[in-house]
């Protein structure tokens, strides 16, 4: 998607260490050994990455991720469409 | 101040062992916060859906410190009698704060990787007994129980030869219907034990967690040994009672569900996907988190009152249809599953990605080893937790 970039932005005073981003996006974040905090590996991920991005964004518990979308905002992902079902409809 | 006589009593009946009480959906519908009377006596706000418990557990006007007047109870006499050191859960910021850094430096995303060879070589014990024993088998006593114990005994360090007499004493606490003065010894044991090990690691610190909290500085000096006590029986049963119940909980919710059993067993690399959605399914903190307002607070239409105590509902969370659709079904394949069972805001459980870990290892060991792991019994003879803090089952007696 051309004209979009991606920044993401943690604050660190607010991080408790939990570690929800880093599980989510281990491209994009890790833990410091010396306090668990968040690390941010790359703080301009390619714009592929936004749906992962957003879910560490949602799953932080106290709100420390930002993701900023610079540019034109890539439409989301259709989810339904997108995976196999695990069992016959209903 | 409020009318005593009027208000609904807690806690709620569950209709079927694998769903919460049927009244919460109701509650998210028509009185989403409302105020309701415990046991005890105590009345409390009870928060019920997904947004305003987020909302609540991380706002910082709700405290965790209970010690100033009784919170809301079950009055279940959790059986000890033994005063626990205070400990991390039950401390706000700032003081909170540099304690937790201590624990989260061990029990980070990468450090808890690291243990992963360790957690399947002590699943592996475990099935190995198992499968010697011979069916039938009681998952809970030779397997869900045991584990997370022995991972806990791993990540604090005790040494090889003192597991056996320290699995004793942790089974002896979580035990059922075992008398009072046996899980007063027990717990009176454990802790003379922790205090002599703090001792030693003083001394002589290894790599285990337990070495480095009693070599880490808080506010410029060592952490005394009533405190480091503390800590190593907070990880010891935050860790163990919580941990074993959902494995154990997970594990009837497969086998009570041969298509996605049959999925899983297809493909054990959805094995994180899969433990994602039993955790939201099964909150085994069943009847929430506790907390107490240090200010008045506007929630979802009502103004809790300084002082207030507050429930949240992390099952009711979890099942919110606002937050996720079909909540009610067991769906490994949702994407992007969000829950509340490890809690959320500052306190969110520090120990959520060994859970996880051991959780996906146990369960992926389990249904490999066994692949005609059945029920030995019947569903509807399975004996549930109903009324414990933690939910999860007393037994589950399996064949294969």
């Amino acid at each position: 998607m051309t004209g979009t970039r991606l920044e993401v932005v943690a604050d660190l005073s607010r991080c408790c260490g939990s570690g929800q981003c880093a599980r989510t996006v281990p491209r994009v974040f890790d833990q410091r050994p010396a306090d668990g905090r968040v690390h941010v590996l790359d703080p301009s991920p390619p714009v592929e990455l936004l749906g992962k991005l957003e879910e560490a964004q949602d799953l932080c518990p106290v709100r420390a991720i930002r993701v900023i979308v610079h540019g034109p905002v890539p439409p989301a992902p259709d989810y339904a469409a997108a995976r196999p079902p695990l069992r016959p409809a209903p | 101040m409020t009318v005593r006589s009027e208000l609904p009593e807690l806690p709620m009946a569950r209709t079927s062992p694998l769903e919460p009480p049927p009244e919460y959906a109701r509650l998210r519908e028509d009185a989403p916060i409302s105020r309701h009377r415990w046991p005890n006596g105590v009345e409390a706000w009870l928060v019920t859906r997904y947004r305003d418990v987020r909302a609540l557990l991380g706002d910082p006007r709700v405290s965790v410190n209970r010690f100033q007047s009784p919170p809301p109870s079950l009055s279940l006499g959790r059986k000890s009698g033994v005063m626990l050191p205070k400990s991390l859960i039950g401390m706000d910021p700032p003081e909170h704060t540099l304690r937790r850094q201590l624990y989260m430096r061990e029990l980070t995303v990468r450090r808890v990787e690291r243990l992963r060879p360790r957690v399947e070589e002590i699943v592996g014990r475990y099935l190995d007994e198992v499968a010697a024993a011979g069916p039938p088998a009681d998952l809970v006593r030779t397997f869900a129980l045991p584990i997370p114990s022995m991972v806990i005994s791993e990540l604090l360090g005790v040494p090889d030869g003192d597991r056996e007499a320290f699995q004793g004493h942790t089974q002896t606490i979580l035990g059922v219907g075992t008398p009072a003065e046996r899980v007063q010894y027990a717990t009176t044991a454990l802790m003379d034990y922790l205090r002599g090990l703090v001792r030693r690691r003083r001394g002589e610190p290894g790599e285990d967690i337990l070495s480095r909290l009693v070599v880490a500085e808080v506010d410029g000096a060592p952490m005394s040994e009533d405190e480091l006590v503390g800590h190593a029986m907070l990880l010891l049963i935050a860790g163990h009672e919580t941990t074993a119940n959902m494995l154990a909980l997970s594990v009837a919710t497969l086998l009570a569900d041969p298509p996605q059993l049959a999925a899983f067993r297809a493909d054990p690399g959805r094995a994180e996907a899969v433990v994602e959605e039993l955790l939201r399914f099964h909150a085994v903190i069943q009847y929430g988190l506790v907390r107490r307002a240090t200010d008045d607070i506007e929630v979802g239409g009502v103004t809790v009152e300084a002082g207030d105590w507050i429930v949240c509902s992390l099952a009711s969370a979890n099942r919110d249809e606002a937050q996720c659709p079909h909540a009610e079904r067991f769906d490994p394949g949702r994407p992007g599953v969000r829950h509340m069972s490890f809690g959320y805001g500052v306190h969110q459980c520090a120990g959520q990605n060994l859970a996880r870990l051991e959780l996906q290892i146990a369960l992926t060991g389990l249904f490999g080893r066994f692949p005609g792991l059945r029920l030995a019994g019947s569903f509807e003879d399975l004996p549930f937790r109903t009324d414990a803090w933690v939910y999860g089952l007393y037994e589950l007696p399996v064949t294969w």
